[in-house]
């Protein structure tokens, strides 16, 4: 018992040191997603913005919000131990991210009356959703392998930061968005 | 006393639920306060971004919990 209880205290201390990384990670890694955002304004203004499709938009926002809501649910699960709840809300996470890039990628990026290549408004859509969809990719392979480890078994109530750290990346990704979202979709009016 | 610490967990489980249904909802109410500015008044962007920026803080608040980084290690809910 002993064993265990300093065991699991070492297990905090740890995770305190791996909480630290991972936040600077994640401020690293929004630096260039700030960069991104400063270039669209920085090019475009707050006048214009690339032509797209309103609908598309408001409903992969809305998904990838419900996606964040879904995996503060999974989190919570894995936090109390409920290993169904935790396998149940991480698999519909997924679901609704691989939903997301299919809205992005899939249809926003083939309806879009321009080309990368088609000056300014088409070398920033593609470059910012481009780069979110890459890391919401990244963020679906991650709790592909949460998921999977969690059918194992290998996360417990004082045991789980490896959810925490997915959790923590998948709401980031969806801030991103968040972002993202007005100054593609909202600001300025459409040009090509 | 083992139901009590049990009942107290379902409380704070149930409790940590509630909270995330709140803000998400929260979130919706934004998202569509937010399109509703922008197809009105796409000029506006001043309010639009700054709905974007709240919307973003709650998110950083409540599921990214930030205020982890700066609790002590023994408090900090693994």
């Amino acid at each position: 018992m002993t064993t265990q209880t300093t065991s699991l205290a070492d297990y905090r201390r740890k995770a305190s040191i791996n909480r630290f990384g991972l936040w600077l990670f994640i401020i690293s890694d929004f630096l260039v997603f700030a960069g991104l955002l400063v270039a669209r304004f920085y090019l475009m203004g707050a006048q214009t913005r690339p032509e797209v499709n309103q609908l598309v938009g408001l409903a992969v926002t809305i998904i990838l919000l419900i996606s964040s809501f879904f995996m503060n649910r999974a989190e919570v699960a894995a936090t109390y131990n409920d290993r169904k709840a935790f396998l149940n809300n991480t698999l519909i996470t997924i679901i609704l991210g691989v939903i997301f890039l299919i809205g992005v990628v899939g249809v926003e990026w083939q309806i879009a009356p321009f080309k990368a290549s088609d000056g300014v408004a088409g070398s920033l859509f593609y470059t910012m959703t481009g780069f979110h969809a890459f890391h919401v990719l990244t963020g679906v392979i991650f709790l592909i392998i949460l998921h999977r480890n969690g059918r194992k078994g290998l996360y417990t109530a004082g045991r789980h930061f490896p959810v925490e750290a997915g959790a923590v990346y998948w709401h980031f990704v969806d801030v991103v968005w968040i972002l993202f979202y007005p100054a593609l979709y909202l600001i300025g009016e459409a040009v090509l | 006393m083992e139901t009590t610490v049990d009942e107290k967990m379902d409380t704070r489980k149930k409790e940590a639920y509630r909270k995330g249904l709140a803000v998400m909802i929260l979130l919706l109410f934004l998202t569509a306060g937010e399109y509703w500015v922008g197809s009105i008044a796409y000029s506006w962007w001043t309010i639009i971004f700054g709905i974007a920026l709240l919307k973003a803080f709650f998110v950083v608040r409540d599921y990214m919990h930030v205020g982890r980084l700066f609790a002590a290690e023994d408090e900090a809910e693994l």
